[in-house]
């Protein structure tokens, strides 16, 4: 089983992706990690499975997802989550300027 | 601009655009599409929102059956195939409008697929497919910061994504219309494209005529009014072109359009675009749609705009033109009934139609009423037809009131009234003043007699010029032909 | 009245419900005893007294108009995970330092209805990652049998206060084990019910499709009691079964000749020899109360946990992003742009596993890698549920080790992820399948560590595992398994 190799770049994107800020050594320790499991996760790909090419997870059980009425339910007051924002202008929350669209 | 249009019809001799369209409707349910909150607009930031909408850690979403029955109500309407199940999905990426760090929408088995809407010309655009999905927050933009306010957050969405089947910026806007007024007569959308309750992005290419294959395409975003959909692709068109011509390729990126500058500009390319890491929703189980199901929601499927067409044409005796203009919009299609129904006894329902698609339409565009709530209403249409038909006042006249009535409003009757505009219907006054104009014309009456009949118009528009239009033009005319055949 | 390890959760609530026991008594017995023993296990995040005292008060309104509550006057400890209205929920977390909800979670409502007093919040694993609850960012939990080893994870703190008799009972979450590992660690009884069987509603998720609720207690009885009030649909949890009523304690039934399945496949060299032998002997005792055993194979049970490690982070991955310092939780204060407030303040918040989770569910959720991991560990896990519907088909029960070892030394595997990861052994299977599991004490190594049987069913089967736990547990009470004589010294 030839497994992925995940490189310094490889996990310099997941990171970004993840919104990670990652320092050179732990760029080296979760690139040593990752690579560990996913040597052990390879181990998945050699399962010989009798599930058909169009078999899908998500319907295999046969249920079906609940749906509620359309009926309104009053909103949370404000001051029961505004008090846990770490910045707010008025009632709406605080970001920097956003740029770049 | 000016040379978009100048270079435009050369362009398009030599390429073709390729355009496909993805529209996002904010469906009209109560609630929110995954929580309870209600969905009513412009209340202050965040006071529309509860711990789901905000993604607060912990809360799951449930599923609101009204959006699903919105849903299934579109998918009817474009003769869509509904699938028996979908499947939800997370969509990923950080923004601060999205509070979970993942959109709850449809990715690869959506609820609704192969669907088509057909053009005036008679061409069908096809619909992919369309999903259901939930709406972001809004971001608004300060000096110094951005605000987030969730209120919008959650509201249900379903995007509509068309094949690549329209060719040009026309045809982008006319398939726009069409599916906006749709929405709005299947009650599901209010389509208002300025508050973001109806909103359009497209992909553009081109290709050289004669070629198959598909150029890159570029996407732009954010189109919030029919003309600057129309001038974004018309822009887009001619820099593609512009980029090849000179020996450039066309970089697959992300647009927005300036509606100032009419110029489309880059967000971002292929290569900084997302990763959106799709994978399906495990908070949900898959959405379940049966026929009877379909068949309840058809029972509730209102009067679409091709049957309200047809209805037209066969009980009011309208053109084919007529009753589409008179449909295009479903409140218009309503205002033109009512007329009819508050006149029909005095005045023929065609009339009622060409006044409507005149007189009436055109103020409307000219003076940008909304539709819901014009100046005019159909009860005063109604009245001044009603005027015509019983003789009180000249279609002539009836001109001069409707302006009055868009200029300054007020009812048909009393402008009438107060004007001093009614109808003269007094046999005597007729003929004296009939008499009167014929002696001051008298060279015209010989001529007339020596066999110029032609002449009869000029007798009636002097007749009317002296009576300012009030008499009954057909009474003058009876009258004025009584008298100039009167043998000398 | 109350005197340490002797009293039931059961016997609690009939003796405020019969008003021979006062709430104000059994809150401050347990008070007293978090007073001088919680700082030693480290197993409180929270505990505040002023609340108790209003979760009595509120507890003795209820009673005034409410006869018979199932937890009258009950202490309920629960993992920092449970949402609390008013009160903090971290989970284990720098990034939930301060945070409190606005809401309650579905199971804290319902433990509220049933007379229950809300009794702090208990240290885990940060985000209910891991399997010793190193992870905490506030230090990790103490075993209560040997303060130099670890609890078991993520729902350490769940397990140490009820070993040590801080409550008489407690909630966790499982997502892999994390409710059955640390109960077999520290000696108590650990139920992980059904996915779907209780809401999930305002438990912070870990692995959404994999996470359940369920009770820590030092007796199956008081297990099925718990479960009794937990179980049942909610309108607000999508995947929670509407017909998912439980009458689990009324109809408890120890006396079932049931059919017990062993696996082949959880023979190991892994496998500490003197927790074999106590699986031998726990089948033993089966066998002499009538039950028939039947040897077993799970062919794909060797792909549970690689297959675990790609779901259970992928749906982490997406799950804790929205921890972004903007609505609430740890803001970075180094960032001038949006980026760098995401990055920092997520970079700052999380812990070094839970990074570590992200990234390996955003890896494996990828562009390119998604049909390669995501796409076939969901293959995997259903022929590792198919293998399981077929066993049952055979049996009523399956009989594990809940642990491949007893309660190792704190810091003894912190830097080699897969033998963390490989603590999981027997217990990820049923989070993979969605079936019930229950972990209770069998006795103890020679070392005086406490070892854990696991029992599995089929899904929805939450009732025959309590009744096969019953039966081994009336068994061997007073008969070399754990029981009142045997408890930790904490002196
Ligand atoms: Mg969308
Ligand atoms: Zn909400």
């Amino acid at each position: 089983m030839s497994g992925v190799v995940i490189d310094e770049k490889t996990v310099k994107n997941v990171a970004k992706l993840a919104r990670l800020k990652l320092t050179d050594e732990e760029t080296r320790y979760y690139e040593k990690h990752l690579n560990v499991v996913f040597q052990y996760v390879e181990k998945i790909k050699s399962l010989k499975d009798n599930l058909g090419s169009d078999w899908r997870a998500d319907l295999s059980s046969g249920e079906h997802t609940p749906e509620r009425d359309d009926v309104i339910i009053a909103s949370l007051p404000t001051d029961e989550f505004l008090s846990q924002a770490p910045k707010k202008i008025g009632t709406a929350f605080q970001v920097p300027k956003i740029l770049d669209q | 601009m000016s040379k978009i249009n100048q270079t435009s019809p050369s362009v398009l001799d030599r390429y073709e655009a390729v355009i496909g369209l993805e529209v996002h409707c904010q469906l009209k349910t109560n609630t929110k599409l995954f929580c309870s909150c209600t969905t009513k607009f412009g209340e202050l930031p965040n006071h529309n929102t509860c711990e789901v909408c905000l993604g607060l850690p912990g809360v799951l979403p449930v599923l609101n059956r009204q959006a699903v029955d919105f849903a299934i109500r579109f998918a009817l309407a474009v003769k869509a195939k509904l699938n028996e199940k979908s499947v939800f999905s997370r969509k990923q990426y950080f923004y601060p409008d999205l509070p979970k760090g993942y959109q709850i929408s449809q990715y690869d088995l959506p609820y609704c697929e192969k669907g088509e809407l057909k053009l005036a010309s008679g061409k069908t655009i096809r619909i992919t497919r369309a999903h259901l999905e939930e709406d972001a927050g809004k971001n608004v933009h300060g000096d110094q910061s951005s605000y987030v306010d969730l209120n919008r957050a959650g509201v249900a969405l379903i995007e509509i994504v068309s094949e690549p089947d329209i060719r040009l910026p026309s045809e982008a806007a006319e398939y726009l219309k069409k599916l906006r007024s749709l929405v709005r007569y299947l009650e599901i959308c209010d389509g208002n494209l300025e508050e973001g309750s109806f909103r359009c992005d497209a992909n553009v290419s081109i290709r050289p005529r004669g070629q198959e294959k598909l150029g890159t395409r570029c996407e732009i975003k954010n189109l919030n009014s029919f003309r600057n959909i129309e001038r974004a692709i018309q822009y887009e068109i001619i820099r593609q072109a512009d980029v090849i011509d000179s020996g450039g390729k066309i970089i697959q990126q992300t647009l927005s359009f300036d509606a100032a500058t009419g110029k489309t500009a880059s967000m971002r390319s292929k290569e900084e675009s997302h990763d959106y890491r799709y994978f399906p929703e495990p908070d949900l189980k898959p959405l379940f749609i049966d026929e009877k199901r379909i068949a309840h929601v058809k029972l509730s499927l209102p009067e679409l705009p091709e049957a309200r067409a047809s209805r037209f044409q066969e009980a009011y005796g309208l053109s084919e033109y007529d009753a589409g203009v008179l449909t295009a919009e479903k409140e218009l299609a309503a205002f033109y009934e009512d007329v009819v129904q508050k006149s029909q006894s005095k005045v023929s329902p065609k009339i009622a139609a060409n006044w409507v698609c005149s007189e009436f339409l055109r103020e409307l565009n000219n003076r940008e009423w909304d539709i819901c709530h014009p100046p005019i209403s159909s009860s005063d249409m109604a009245e001044l037809l009603v005027l015509i038909g019983t003789d009180k006042i000249s279609g002539k006249i009836a001109k001069t009131v409707f302006e009055e009535m868009a200029e300054k409003g007020g009812k048909p009757q009393e402008i009438v009234e107060k004007k001093g505009l009614t109808q003269v219907v007094d046999e005597g006054a007729i003929q004296a003043l009939i008499a009167k104009v014929l002696k001051e014309n008298e060279g015209q009456v010989q001529e007339y007699q020596s066999g110029k009949v032609k002449l009869f118009g000029f007798f009636v528009g002097e007749v009317m010029k002296a009576c300012q239009g009030k008499m009954n033009p057909g009474l003058v005319n009876e009258a004025l032909k009584a008298q100039l055949n009167q043998p000398k | 009245m109350l005197e340490a390890f002797q009293s039931s959760v059961k016997n609690i609530a009939k003796h405020v419900n019969d008003g021979s026991q006062k709430v104000d008594d059994v809150a401050e017995f347990y008070m007293k005893r978090v007073q001088t023993l919680g700082k030693k296990l480290n197993s409180h995040l929270f505990f505040d007294e002023k609340i108790i005292e209003s979760e009595v008060e509120r507890v003795k309104n209820l009673l005034k108009t409410q006869k018979n509550l199932p937890l009258a006057g009950v202490p309920v400890s629960l993992k920092d995970n449970l949402c609390t209205k008013g009160m903090p929920t971290t989970c284990g977390s720098k990034i939930l330092e301060n945070y409190i909800p606005p809401y309650d979670a579905e199971v804290v409502r319902r433990l509220k209805d049933a007379g229950a007093l809300i009794f702090g919040k208990l240290n885990m694993d940060e985000f209910a990652m891991g399997s010793s609850n190193e992870n905490s960012a506030y230090g990790p939990v103490k075993n209560p049998w040997d303060l130099s080893r670890v609890p078991g994870g993520s729902s350490g703190g769940s397990a140490a206060v009820v070993a040590a008799d801080l409550a008489p009972c407690s909630l966790g979450s499982d997502t892999g084990g994390s409710i059955r590992q640390p109960a077999a660690l520290c000696g108590v009884v650990g139920l992980k019910p059904t996915y779907g069987r209780v809401s999930r509603y305002g438990l912070v998720a870990y692995g959404s499709s994999l996470d359940q609720v369920g009770p820590f207690t030092r007796s199956v009885a008081d297990s099925a009691l718990l479960l009794q009030v937990l179980a049942g649909w909610d309108r607000r949890d999508s995947t929670s079964r509407n017909d998912a009523e439980i009458k689990s304690f009324d109809a408890l039934n120890g006396q079932r000749k049931l059919k017990i399945g062993y696996v082949k496949e959880f023979d190991s060299d892994q496998l500490n020899p003197e927790i074999k032998a106590a699986m031998s002997q726990a089948l033993e005792v089966y066998k002499s109360q009538g039950c028939e055993i039947v040897e077993l194979s799970l062919p794909n049970i060797g792909y549970s946990i690689p297959t675990y490690y790609v779901v259970a982070t992928a749906e982490a991955s997406a799950n804790l992003a929205r921890f972004d310092g903007v609505r609430y939780g740890h803001r970075s204060t180094h960032h001038t742009t949006l980026n760098e407030l995401y990055e920092a303040s997520r970079s700052e918040g999380f812990g070094k596993e839970v990074k570590q989770r992200i990234m390996l569910g955003t890896f494996a959720l990828s562009s390119g890698y998604y049909d390669a991991y995501y796409g076939s560990a969901l293959r995997t896990r259903e022929m590792i549920r198919q293998d399981f519907a077929k066993a049952f088909a055979k049996v009523d029960v399956i009989a594990s080790p809940t642990s491949p070892t007893t309660a190792f030394k704190i810091g003894e595997k912190s830097n080699d992820p897969m033998s963390m990861y490989l603590s999981d052994i027997y217990t990820i299977a049923t989070n993979l399948a969605g079936i019930p599991g229950i972990s209770i004490p069998c006795g103890f190594d020679k070392a005086g560590l406490p070892m854990g049987l696991q029992l599995m069913s089929a899904a929805w089967n939450d009732q025959t595992l309590l009744d096969c736990a019953l039966m081994y547990e009336e068994k061997t009470r007073g008969n070399g398994g754990w029981n009142e004589q045997n408890k930790p010294n904490l002196s």
